[in-house]
């Protein structure tokens, strides 16, 4: 577990404290599960960061015919060893 | 999702001449359709880059590295902690095809708990990380 000192608005805290009365729960308990419900749901969204970048290299490689070695990705460490 | 990539996917998306390149087109393709976050490691970075200028061309690979880290890809700080474990993991390692670059992939990729590694090296799998390529491929 760790510490950590976090400032929450008023209204809520004032939200949580609600939820957790209703529902039986401390206050930590119901924060854990919103955290955790919320890490799961962005987790499963689509956001895509830096997705892009990897086409836009693929589409420059191929509009300017960026050619190397047949098995530069699978022998790459041998290729590495000799550019050291 | 997240997804960590290795420098074998990015050599496969900049050199058009490569086996892996459809391919690696594909897997690109299926990440942006997918949604999935990319996570790419500055020792990543430095792996490819060499490679891509000895092989390729100095200004074809600095072009490459402007327009990653000019993306809004997640970057991974190397920590003090990154290294370390990443070393430990490196001496236990029985063949030379398994570099200390490979480790800090693992070792990150366990750290910030990402779902897939977006890489054709089947080394990965037998190390219990599941591969983007084969598992999307193989399915679509």
């Amino acid at each position: 577990m760790i510490q950590r000192k976090f400032y929450l608005p008023d209204d809520l805290y004032a939200q949580l404290s609600m939820h957790a009365k209703i529902t039986g729960k401390t206050i930590t308990q119901a924060l854990r599960e919103f955290v955790d419900e919320g890490l799961q749901r962005k987790k499963h969204g689509k956001q895509a960061r830096g997705a892009k970048a990897l086409l836009e290299l693929a589409h420059l490689a191929q509009k300017y015919a960026w050619k190397g070695p047949k098995n530069l990705s699978t022998k790459h460490d041998a290729y590495f060893a000799k550019s050291a | 999702m997240n997804a960590i990539v290795d420098t074998d996917t990015l050599l496969g998306l900049f050199n058009v001449n490569d086996i892996h390149h459809s391919k690696a087109v594909t897997l690109a393709k299926l990440v942006v359709k997918s949604g999935i976050n990319i996570f790419i490691l500055p020792t990543t970075l430095c792996e490819f880059a060499l490679l891509a200028s000895s092989r390729i061309g100095a200004k074809q690979a600095q072009y490459a590295i402007s327009i990653l880290t000019t993306s809004d890809y997640v970057p991974v700080d190397i920590t003090e902690e990154i290294v370390k474990e990443s070393a430990a993991l490196y001496e236990q390692q029985s063949s030379k095809e398994e570099s200390l670059f490979d480790c800090f992939v693992m070792v990150a990729a366990k750290r910030i708990n990402v779902d897939y590694i977006v890489s054709f090296d089947k080394g990965y799998e037998k190390r219990g990380f599941t591969l983007f390529g084969n598992l999307h491929i193989k399915s679509n």
